[in-house]
């Protein structure tokens, strides 16, 4: 039995792909003090922060926080920027198809999970909600709106009520699902069914659309536009209607009106991103062969069981990330009792924004710098059929572009930062909430404690994955 | 051979390394709340006092 775990985890290995496993390749750290201790001044730092917080932030500065309109782009912008969106997403789906099946040589997984994933949500938060203006289904979506009402005369039927119970929980499932196949599925670079997961996921979203209408559906239940627009509501950019405005930064997050689902949705993007680190370390490894041994046990073959453990590791994770936010919740309650922790949970879910960027920069950082420079020689040659359209084909991966003493360096900065910022946001809608400001101070006691958690595990998962 | 959990007791100590600081602050706070409802306590008694008077 144990040798049938030994060679599921031989066949795990052998399945990892290069493309995924990129960003464990940060090489040596040679740091002046031991890694925990990076975790205990980062826990001083947000000590002192919140401590400085609650003397120094008195009134809400960002709930009602104003913008101002700086510009207004052209349709025909619009429609180029819709047009680029659909043209990039035929070509990584024609790529994945016609293109080499060797997952290096074919530029459909280094876009889906470099540049898709990690590079467009944090220029989001960066810049405002780019992905909504590139999205190819909303381009279509909108597309085909406006060519349906002016040829489709009066009969055509209005769309449906977008029912209110449903939320935003079609997002969250859509990120679970592509989270599992990114970190659980084995086949989870093979160009051709990248491609059919990006159509099936585009038909999904046309037919939502044409059924709910673009904007409920874009808003509610497109994973990816929902989850990138909340990472864009870090951004002092916002974009709206074609109009640019410019607010605080964070500001975007206080006015966000919580949908069933969007706690579901942080709290699975949080806990992806840690299973992804927290698989690479040694705590899952040495558990992992255990779990396997069971799924093996009931019958399964050594492949299936690999998927059940890695199941079972990323829902476990999703669910301790859920756990350590509702502690946090239930804590709060106990200051006044007025709201339920349904409520709060709702009311404070925005602060998770930050910490899931965090998370996605501390955990990806090195695939952006390593990876993500494989885009020249994909460029060149996407369908790795030699072809070497740019003259950059023989371009390699500089590894020397950045040493693992900065990766380290960034993810931890990423993690203080992104923490700090949840708990800016939660002392700012805390003293809207509660009359006195040392009742929002002891309703933040337990939002410390959860943003000290996410930190701790947080640089626990990336030391783990560094050794 | 896959060694059992506690073989690895090396990796699980060193995690306890890392969670050192949430249960530092766990009982901070939670002595910090005590006080605080305390402080409470004794400020509703007094204003219950000085109404009686």
């Amino acid at each position: 039995m144990k040798r049938r775990a030994a060679g599921a985890v031989a066949l795990a290995a052998l399945l990892a792909p290069a493309t995924a496993s990129a960003h464990g390749i940060v090489g040596r750290q040679d740091l002046p003090i031991p890694r925990w201790l990076f975790v205990w001044a980062a826990s001083v730092v947000l000590v002192v922060s919140f401590v400085g917080l609650s003397m120094l932030w008195q009134k809400p500065l960002l709930e009602n926080a104003k913008q101002k309109i700086v510009a207004t782009l052209p349709v025909a912008v619009e429609v180029a920027l819709g047009a680029i969106g659909v043209a990039v997403f035929g070509f990584v789906v024609y790529a994945g198809f016609a293109g080499s099946q060797v997952d290096v040589d074919n530029i459909a997984p280094t876009w889906i999970y470099v540049y898709f994933w990690v590079v467009i949500p944090v220029a989001c938060s960066v810049f405002g909600d780019l992905w909504r203006a590139v999205s190819p289904w909303r381009a279509i979506g909108r597309a085909a709106g406006v060519v349906t009402k002016r040829f489709g005369g009066e009969d055509i039927a209005e769309p449906l009520e977008y029912p209110v119970w449903l939320g935003q929980w079609p997002a969250a499932i859509a990120i679970l699902c592509f989270t599992w196949l990114e970190l659980v599925y084995p086949n989870r670079t093979d160009p051709s069914i990248l491609a059919t997961v990006a159509l099936v996921y585009m038909v999904i979203q046309l037919v939502g659309m044409t059924v709910y209408g673009v904007r409920r559906w874009t808003e509610n239940a497109d994973g990816f536009g929902v989850l990138f627009g909340l990472y864009a509501r870090i951004s002092p950019f916002h974009w709206e209607d074609r109009k640019l405005a410019i607010r605080k930064p964070l500001a975007g997050l206080a006015q966000i009106k919580a949908q069933p689902g969007t706690v579901a949705l942080l709290v699975v993007a949080i806990g992806s991103t840690s299973f992804d680190g927290g698989s690479q370390g040694a705590t899952w490894a040495s558990v992992a062969p255990h779990i396997q041994d069971f799924f093996l046990d009931l019958g399964f073959n050594q492949v299936r069981a690999l998927e059940l453990t890695f199941t079972v590791g990323l829902l476990f994770m999703i669910g301790l990330v859920g756990l350590v936010f509702r502690v946090g919740v239930i804590g709060m309650r106990r200051v006044d009792g007025k709201r339920s922790a349904s409520q709060l949970a709702r009311l404070f879910v925005f602060t998770l924004v930050p910490i899931s960027l965090a998370y996605v920069v501390a955990h990806y950082f090195s695939l952006i710098a390593y990876q993500g420079q494989d885009l020249w020689r994909l460029a060149s040659d996407p369908l790795g059929d030699g072809s070497n359209l740019f003259g950059t084909a023989g371009r390699s991966i500089d590894y020397t572009v950045v040493g693992a003493n900065g990766i380290w360096y960034v993810q931890v900065f990423a993690l203080i930062v992104g923490h700090v910022a949840g708990l800016a946001l939660a002392h700012d809608r805390a003293l809207v909430l509660y009359r006195r400001a040392e009742q929002a101070t002891r309703s933040q006691y337990w939002m410390l404690g959860v943003m000290v958690a996410f930190t701790c595990l947080g640089l626990w998962l990336l030391s783990a994955a560094a050794q | 051979m896959i060694p059992p959990p506690e073989a690895h007791a090396g990796h699980w100590f060193a995690g306890l390394l890392y969670l050192a600081p949430v249960v530092v602050l766990a009982c901070a706070l939670w002595v910090q709340s005590q006080r605080d409802k305390r402080k409470e306590r004794e400020k509703q008694e007094s204003a219950g006092k000085r109404r009686k008077n």
